[in-house]
């Protein structure tokens, strides 16, 4: 007889596994759930917030309204002002993205459609991470520029000394190369969370994919 | 949610738990894990439990939402993920007296099963519950010709971890 098959015999046979209760039952309806998918629920509800609470405390602050006086004198108040509402606009549209991706997450669909679900919702906060990253980034290295050069030249004039085109150019890669190893440490970061919460649902996709390959 | 929902879906997970049992000892190492394993399959299908239309049979829908719980959204108690305790474990004690060696073969089998990955164990817990592979393949979301491949190379598999 076949493993399986001799195992299939012992299988229907009548087993003692320990008898729930219909009291235990209610019991664990009103207990919380440790899945993933809440993690990841939280975890990116989180992000969000996060995202936005940087955003709206920093228009609170004494030092903005500094930045502000800056900003204009430099001259790049409009892109500033454009660049933000764009922020905003974008972190709106990601929420409302995620929320009808995890609205479709359905353990009743198939194991691969369901995977495929959580991974796209997922994805989906990922991709707004990646894109405040990178809009952060140009955002800063195009403010600070014109901030520095304007600084610079204030420098300048009060030290009556003039300031060379090589120290202009270090000056800005020194001001990349500090935002790229800032935002590289926080992708590192970022990815280690996100690969230790999806790490087993990755692996078990990929041998789903596997068997159809 | 109305109390009268609530005690049709409890009545009707008391009389099919042994589903989500068999499901949590292919799953789990230990009793803690396998009781820990149930109790997010019964919030799981509380959860979907709205959704179910009595189109099917309530094991029939159960065990799929059981399934996906158990692969894709349970995650173990990392404190004792490598403890192997299934041949002390109670829940793997069959009730029905066999003869020693046949009952010392199927512990061996569990403990084969038991080294698969979570896919081919639900495959295997599929077979046994004695799913057709158009179920089997509709449940994983895979073609059928390659849900009879993957079954027959685990049966080759466990084979060679029985007699290696």
């Amino acid at each position: 007889m076949e493993e399986l098959d001799l195992l299939k015999k012992a299988w229907n046979q009548k087993e003692n596994f320990p008898k729930v209760t219909e009291e235990k039952i209610y019991a664990m309806l009103h207990k919380n759930s440790s899945s993933t998918i809440k993690w990841i629920f939280l975890i990116s509800i989180f992000e969000f917030l996060f995202g936005i609470v940087i955003n709206v405390g920093m228009q609170f602050t004494k030092s903005h309204e500094d930045t502000l006086v800056l900003l204009k004198k430099a001259g790049v108040f409009t892109f500033y002002q454009i660049g933000s509402g764009i922020i905003w606009v974008v972190a709106v549209y990601f929420i409302y993205k995620f929320y009808v991706a995890y609205r479709k997450v359905s353990t009743t669909d198939s194991v691969k459609k369901l995977m495929e679900t959580i991974i796209n919702a997922r994805k989906t906060v990922r991709n707004y991470i990646i894109f405040n990253l990178t809009a952060g980034a140009i955002f800063l290295l195009t403010i600070y520029t014109f901030v520095m050069k304007e600084t610079l030249a204030i420098i300048a004039l009060e030290q009556h000394k003039e300031i060379t085109t090589s120290f202009y150019l270090g000056a800005i890669v020194a001001l990349i190369i500090v935002t790229t190893v800032f935002i590289g440490l926080f992708w590192l970061f970022y990815r280690l969370i996100y690969g230790f919460l999806l790490a087993r649902l990755k692996k078990n996709y990929k041998e789903l994919e596997k068997i159809d390959y | 949610m109305s109390n009268a929902l609530e005690q049709s879906f409890v009545s009707q997970l008391k009389e099919n738990q042994n589903i989500v049992h068999k499901i949590c000892r292919l799953y789990t190492q230990n009793e803690d894990e396998h009781n820990d394993l149930f109790q997010e399959i019964t919030i799981q299908l509380w959860k979907a439990f709205p959704k179910f239309r009595g189109e099917s049979k309530f094991s029939t829908w159960a065990y799929r939402v059981a399934l996906n719980t158990a692969i894709t959204l349970y995650r173990k108690n990392t404190k004792s993920v490598n403890t192997i305790e299934f041949e002390s474990g109670r829940h793997f004690v069959l009730q029905e007296e066999y003869n020693y060696e046949e009952e010392e073969h199927i512990k061996l089998l569990y403990k084969a099963v038991q080294q698969l990955n979570d896919i081919e164990k639900a495959l295997v817990f599929m077979y046994l519950e004695d799913k057709d592979y158009e179920e089997i393949a509709e449940t994983l979301g895979i073609s059928e010709v390659n849900a009879r491949v993957k079954m027959n190379r685990i049966k080759t598999k466990l084979k060679q971890i029985i007699n290696p």
